[in-house]
């Protein structure tokens, strides 16, 4: 029996049964009554019902995933932040509400606008110069606090002060950032960078969420948007993977190699135990998107023994003959991925050989 | 007896060289730099040859003797008079760029590569040089693999109101992610990569809308060529919706029995999510061409996704059995056998497409 919470809730209401039209006559009037009580009659936002989730939503990576110059955080704690390399050094400062990127190469220098930083613990900076984008040749690491080469361009050849700036990022890149960085960038499949607002908000994964708070006022449940929850585990990862990577997007751009770690749906779905239609391994089996990340790695055993602990559905997985905690830590190694400067949990869950390398 | 008249020797030619130099390098120029208006070529050649002898360090000299030498096919001449040209003056840009051509010929393709990149750096190239440079740049890097990069030299192109007979077959091969020189292409296949370059030029050139109908015509000219079908792949993962769905629906009203577009539409519905929306063309494009990849791919995707998942599989599987060197094929179908439950199932076909995605090359 579920717990009388939100979900069970939503599932009540969108389910068809003797009780359906009372039950939605009842919320329709609680909605009306909260709308009232908070003295919001024509502008009901999203947390006027949805109030623990919209408190929590801020503090994840996915509402930080962008950030405006003016309030971004690296840059209250300090004002510039500079980084040479092969001849070129590269200068990142605040001034007031604005932040400047230079680059030099001892003769000349060059200075652009930032306008968006992108990302929260790394921030790269999408540079606009002539009407052409450009993915800055330096980001900003937290861990480091300080800048070193953008991760993926190691390797890349500096040929001139143009190239030192950034990478030109095509239109259908510009709006792959945009969309997985923002909400309400791509309108009508166009990118309307200007009017984005940085981060992920409700209406980016609820889509219809802004037609159902215009209804929901008027007692209409018609609207209400998909629930996320109930999608099949493969739905899921699908759907968290249109930011953190498919299995079908990894495998179609060959983003084979260590860099991969970072592209968790594709590394689930390599695991043994995945099983797209099995919800104990979903994304939100472990993951609240609503919440802040939990670093605990302890408290996702409880995870790992739903199925390596019990018979459940019929199925019963192994039991682990080596320790009876500790899982993550053994089977999803943290993997240091060095242009990043910093671990990532290896989301291929399996059983670590000693020395084995890296398993794209 | 040999060591002792080697000085003696030496003394000698170094005094022949003064007296040369002395007496014959400007008239030598001269000649060579007359010899050269009148197109006197394999004339010029021999002399700027001379003169260099004796003044290795006129500059203009080797560009001159590399253009002369480029233009009567002695590339190896030419390479290296434009190599001493560069040493002594690294600014010319276009020295640069016609010892990247004389190297291209003389099928020294990294070298070619590089130089002629290097001769792009300079935006004040002679525009019919810079359109010359770019294209064999879109050569060499289709032929190192780098496709992305060679579309994007074609892109110089796109404005042109009639191609260069030459592009076609050069923006084919990197269409459909072939290693190859124009030269090297079989003459079979010759056809299937004028078609594909002229597909993606047209696209490239033209509006959304024409772009959407090139493509579709394609697939209706190769219907069964596994190229063509990665090619669609990659192209109907990008299209944009409204531009390129009306003009699907554009040709489906003029040809009801257009099976190529209804699988188009279908999968490009797919592509944004309108699985509802798709499942209609895809039914018709499986009844119109049962044999067509495509469009099993298409009904299998629409089915799996709006819920029947075990006839969504039965249409992938045969999409497989058409075509299955095709990723998207093994992707589709890796990801209903995951949703249907079948582990073992889905984690061969991943396991499959994945040794396939290793040993063939991305779009972008």
């Amino acid at each position: 029996m579920p717990e009388p919470n939100e979900t069970a809730r939503w599932t009540w209401l969108a389910e068809p049964s003797p009780m359906h039209s009372l039950s939605r006559a009842l919320f329709a009037m609680h909605v009306i009554v909260n709308l009232a009580s908070a003295g919001q009659n024509s502008a009901p936002t999203c947390a006027t019902c949805h109030e623990k989730e919209c408190r929590s939503q801020p503090k994840t990576p996915m509402a930080r995933a962008m950030w405006k110059p003016a309030i971004d955080p690296a840059f209250q704690k300090q004002a510039s932040f500079t980084f040479a390399r092969g001849g070129y050094t590269w200068r990142v400062e605040r001034h007031g509400s604005d932040v400047t990127y230079t680059v030099g190469d001892g003769t000349r220098s060059a200075t652009l606008p930032v306008h968006w930083i992108f990302g929260d613990t790394i921030q790269t900076y999408v540079l606009e110069h002539e009407g052409q984008f450009y993915e800055s040749r330096v980001s900003y690491f937290s861990t480091i606090n300080g800048l070193d080469i953008t991760p993926g361009d190691e390797k890349d050849r500096l040929l001139n002060i143009t190239e030192a700036i950034g990478r030109d990022v095509h239109s259908r890149e510009l709006q792959a950032c945009f969309g997985c960085h923002s909400t309400g960038a791509i309108v009508n499949g166009q990118l309307q960078a200007a009017s984005s607002t940085p981060g992920l908000q409700c209406v980016h994964c609820h889509t219809g969420a802004e037609q159902h708070q215009r209804d929901i006022v008027q007692g209409k449940l018609n609207s209400v948007p998909p629930k996320l929850g109930r999608l099949a585990t493969e739905d899921t990862s699908n759907f968290c993977g249109q930011c953190h990577r498919t299995w079908g997007e990894v495998v179609r751009r060959r983003a084979f190699g260590l860099a991969d770690v970072r592209f968790q749906p594709y590394r689930l779905a390599k695991s043994k135990c995945y099983d797209g239609s099995d919800a104990r391994i979903s994304c939100i089996a472990c993951h609240d998107p609503h919440n802040d990340i939990v670093r605990n790695d302890a408290s996702y055993e409880v995870k790992c023994v739903a199925c390596h602990g019990q018979a459940a559905n019929g199925k019963m997985a192994k039991i682990c003959p080596v320790a009876s905690s500790g899982c993550i830590g053994c089977h999803m190694p943290k993997t240091d991925l060095p242009p990043t400067h910093r671990t990532w949990t290896d989301h291929f869950i399996r059983v670590v050989k000693p020395g084995e390398a890296y398993p794209e | 007896m040999t060591l002792r008249i080697l000085p003696f020797l030496l003394f000698l030619v170094s005094f022949a060289s003064a007296e040369i130099q002395g007496q014959t390098f400007d008239d030598l120029a001269r000649r060579a730099e007359a010899a050269l208006d009148a197109s006197n070529l394999p004339q010029a050649i021999d002399l700027f040859q001379q003169a260099l002898r004796i003044k290795p360090q006129w500059s203009e000299g080797w560009w001159s003797l590399g253009t002369a030498a480029y233009d009567t096919d002695r590339y190896d001449v030419a390479r290296d008079a434009l190599a001493r040209c560069v040493a002594l003056k690294p600014d010319v840009a276009p020295a640069w760029g016609l010892l990247g051509l004389s190297e291209f010929q003389l099928n020294d393709y990294g070298n070619a590569l590089r130089h002629i990149e290097q001769s792009l750096l300079d935006t004040r190239l002679d525009v019919q040089m810079a359109r010359v440079l770019r294209f064999h740049e879109g050569m060499l890097l289709a032929h190192a693999g780098e496709f992305d990069r060679a579309m994007a030299s074609y892109a110089l192109f796109a404005h042109d109101d009639h191609p260069p007979a030459a592009l076609l077959p050069a923006i084919g091969i990197t269409a459909l992610r072939e290693p190859l020189l124009p030269d090297q292409i079989p003459p079979e296949r010759r056809e299937l990569f004028n078609a594909a370059g002229e597909t993606v030029w047209a696209a490239m050139s033209q509006d959304e809308a024409h772009g959407a109908g090139a493509f579709q015509r394609l697939l209706s000219r190769f219907p069964a060529s596994p190229e063509v079908h990665v090619l669609l792949d990659a192209y109907l993962l990008v299209a944009p919706l409204r531009a390129a769905g009306e003009e699907f629906r554009r040709e489906l009203e003029a040809d009801a029995s257009n099976s190529s577009a209804a699988a188009m539409l279908a999968c490009l519905l797919l592509n944004h999510d309108d699985a509802d929306g798709a499942l209609p063309y895809a039914t018709k494009a499986v009844q119109l061409a049962p044999k067509l990849s495509l469009a099993q791919y298409a009904l299998g995707r629409a089915l799996a996704t709006t819920g029947n998942l075990a006839e969504g599989i039965g249409h992938l599987e045969l999409a497989m059995q058409l075509d299955p060197t095709n990723i998207e094929n093994g992707i589709a179908l890796a990801s209903a056998y995951s949703k249907a439950g079948r582990t073992a199932d889905a984690r061969a076909e991943r396991d499959r497409t994945m040794d396939l995605a290793r040993r063939t090359v991305p779009h972008a």
